[in-house]
């Protein structure tokens, strides 16, 4: 049986002190806001396959400070050609995490293109060479460990368990109220 | 197309422009004149230049940049523009975050190759239709505070505008009499 999304969450939740927090839109924002909300996270509310992009660009502006990416298998497929851009700036600072649950969850559990797709695989063939498939948040919580000490940028991909009767938090913070709170924390303006 | 000394000069003008606006991040996906924009960016050496594989994602780059505290420019063709909606409207004009976009505006009456002529008749409706303000370079006048003046706006109306590249910048008066 695949590990829940809020399992994996906790391991986050449990290691991530103060590094900045890019989550994707939908579930993982949801579930990340609820969890932990802390100024240092910036959540998408409407832009599919962003996450990877924005985290980038905050992790090239803020090159002293670790931005973690959470981000879903659909949005990846999406936009998969960011992983080659990531790979070419040599982000040292960016860790990616993937939750696979072969479903697009906010919308209703829509089934993925029905391909067996290889997400770590599709990684490193796109130059990220620290990728890695993951199951259990055991196994997360050793990568997310090592991915926090040591250069990236990594890309973990967790496979997870798509739960219909588990109901995903809901939005409550608007769009320029997490801009603002976010670019606050890191002490910086337009 | 022959790209003259004079089309040159008009390059490195804009990326003056980019520097006097403090710019930090140069995301991009090149046509022959951005291209030519790219090397002085290049030869400048101050700019963290990103190029992407599609254009919507530097968009997301751009705006991850600013979110970050870095002045940030988007350089790409108007096609790159008319596949971007989304991305403007989800991220800059949803949350507010300026950008600027340095666009090759081609297919217009000085750039008359059948095959960008669709885009051209589309870019300034798209952009008004976006809500996104826009300004034609005017290749008589100072290209750097053009440049400057575009990224002002942007910061100041919270949003994206763009600096539409035209074709009297690149295009020899030799090659599109």
């Amino acid at each position: 049986m695949r590990t829940s999304r809020v399992a994996y969450m906790q391991v986050l939740a449990d290691l991530v002190v103060d590094e900045l927090v890019v989550c994707g839109l939908g579930a993982s924002a949801r579930y990340w806001k609820a969890l932990r909300p802390r100024p240092e996270n910036f959540y998408l509310a409407d832009s599919m396959g962003q996450a990877i992009p924005v985290g980038l660009g905050v992790a090239l502006a803020q090159p002293a400070r670790r931005v973690v990416v959470l981000e879903g298998d659909g949005a990846v497929l999406m936009n998969a050609g960011c992983l080659s851009t990531v790979a070419s700036t040599g982000a040292t600072n960016l860790i990616v995490v993937i939750f696979n649950n072969d479903v697009y969850e906010a919308s209703g559990g829509q089934p993925l293109p029905a391909a067996p797709v290889d997400y770590a695989g599709l990684a490193r063939a796109s130059g990220l060479a620290l990728a890695t498939n993951l199951e259990g948040a055991d196994a997360f919580r050793s990568a997310l460990q090592k991915a926090l000490k040591e250069p990236g940028p990594a890309f973990l991909c967790l496979r997870t368990a798509y739960l219909p009767d588990e109901p995903i938090p809901a939005y409550d913070m608007r769009p320029l109220e997490t801009r603002l709170i976010f670019m606050q924390s890191l002490g910086v303006s337009i | 197309m022959v790209l003259t000394e004079r089309a040159r000069e008009h390059a490195r003008a804009l990326v003056r422009g980019l520097k006097a606006a403090r710019i930090e991040v140069v995301a991009s996906v090149p046509d022959q004149w951005i291209g030519l924009i790219l090397e002085e960016v290049a030869k400048e050496g101050s700019f963290r230049s990103v190029p992407v594989a599609r254009e919507e994602e530097g968009i997301g780059v751009c705006f991850g940049a600013v979110l970050g505290g870095k002045g940030a420019a988007m350089l790409m063709q108007n096609a790159g523009l008319l596949s971007s909606g989304t991305g403007l409207v989800t991220l800059h004009l949803l949350h507010q975050v300026p950008l600027l976009l340095l666009v090759s505006y081609r297919g217009t009456p000085g750039d008359p190759l059948f095959y960008h002529i669709p885009k051209g008749v589309r870019t300034e409706p798209a952009l008004r239709a976006l809500g996104i303000p826009y300004f034609l370079t005017d290749a008589g006048k100072d290209l750097t505070a053009q440049v400057c003046r575009t990224w002002t706006y942007a910061r100041e109306s919270a949003g994206p505008a763009a600096l539409l590249l035209t074709a009297d910048l690149f295009a020899g008066e030799d090659v599109y009499p």
